[in-house]
């Protein structure tokens, strides 16, 4: 069961991140809680597997960490009622999603899109896939990290505003998930800044574990 | 040749879009044109192959046409630059970027993602692929679409504000391309309303046509 969880990032087609999903990240932010969830994509090309290096963009200062719970989807899934759609979970894993903080404020001055802000390289690292049975009750996990040793963000799934079964009917209604398919949960308060030389620690208390350093890119010699 | 190209599609990994890449366009919305290229994502799971049945969301009226030269990657590319982007280009093809228009406004004014007004099923149609070598002069091609028989768009891509060199090695710049990738290089103006019960055609002038028609999605009865 390990090792075909191991195989479904490969497969997957596609990252769907729920913004705005704990009351406090949302407040922490400025923003209003939403009527429903506020949903963007990030690039499969984000993906950074554990142990990996998380990259500042030449052109930025740091970067916003942002742990979350990930939920692994099982089989294609369209128009799931809330009832059924745990069978459509293969599994769970640890991610951050990372974000270049000012290019998304600019972005959201402007009516423009995330992607810049959400899909570079590397701004998506995650953990190995934990399968389903692993994980009883997802709605009762505790996500922390610390960045350098020192906590930042510590938050439990308790508090999400949507919960998973919605998330999964929700997303599912509006666009087909695949086998692979990965669902970022959204995240508790605390993001910040991390910059180069720092390493970021993060887990799911009890369960996962995942540490990436932090460089900075070097602007490309060619253009 | 042609059959490696229909396979490409499969391989497809992500598909970033160009927003605002031909000023009348930029104008006709009330959009100013941008100092660098405007990037968003579609979902591989919004592809509709000719031929195919465009879906309007059950609680939308109409969806918007973008008639778009679409760029599909022959290879891994990143930090590319633009001396050898086209070294990069397996092939071309016609596809259109439906939009939701008025959830793409509400997005915009609440400065949220642009993910449900571009990226539910169906909102990628997309022709068969043409390879590099049918097209010697992308940057003179003739898009056209047309509503039942009345034409809506004629542009040329001679009018695009960011070429395809560009384009390639920006997008490669902020995020690594892979073979099958695909790259929407931006609408000219004439985008509108298209109901259910109307037929699309639409084509590259000379090279390749597609129809497509446009239904509205039933309410799923569970939830």
């Amino acid at each position: 069961m390990a090792a075909a969880c191991e195989k479904l990032l490969q497969l997957s087609t596609k990252i769907v991140a729920v913004g705005r999903n704990y009351a406090a990240h949302a407040k922490e932010l400025g923003n209003a809680v939403p009527k429903e969830p506020v949903l963007f994509l990030k690039p499969t090309s984000s993906y950074l597997p554990n142990g990996g290096t998380i990259q500042i963009p030449h052109n930025e200062g740091s970067l916003h960490h942002e742990v979350e719970l990930a939920v692994v989807i099982a089989k294609k899934a369209r128009d799931v009622p809330q009832s059924s759609a745990m069978h459509y979970v293969a599994g769970y894993a640890l991610a951050l999603d990372m974000t270049a903080r000012d290019l998304q404020a600019t972005a959201k001055s402007a009516g423009l899109p995330w992607t810049l802000a959400k899909g570079q390289d590397t701004f998506t690292p995650i953990s190995s896939i934990l399968p389903k049975n692993l994980v009883p009750n997802p709605d009762d996990l505790e996500l922390w990290l610390k960045v350098d040793e020192e906590i930042r963000q510590k938050g439990s799934t308790k508090d999400m505003i949507f919960k998973i079964p919605f998330i999964i009917s929700h997303i599912s209604s509006v666009m087909t998930l695949f086998e692979g398919d990965v669902i970022l949960t959204g995240t508790p308060p605390g993001v910040g800044p991390v910059k180069e030389g720092q390493t970021i620690t993060a887990g799911i208390t009890g369960l996962v574990d995942v540490q990436f350093n932090v460089e900075k890119r070097k602007k490309p010699s060619s253009s």
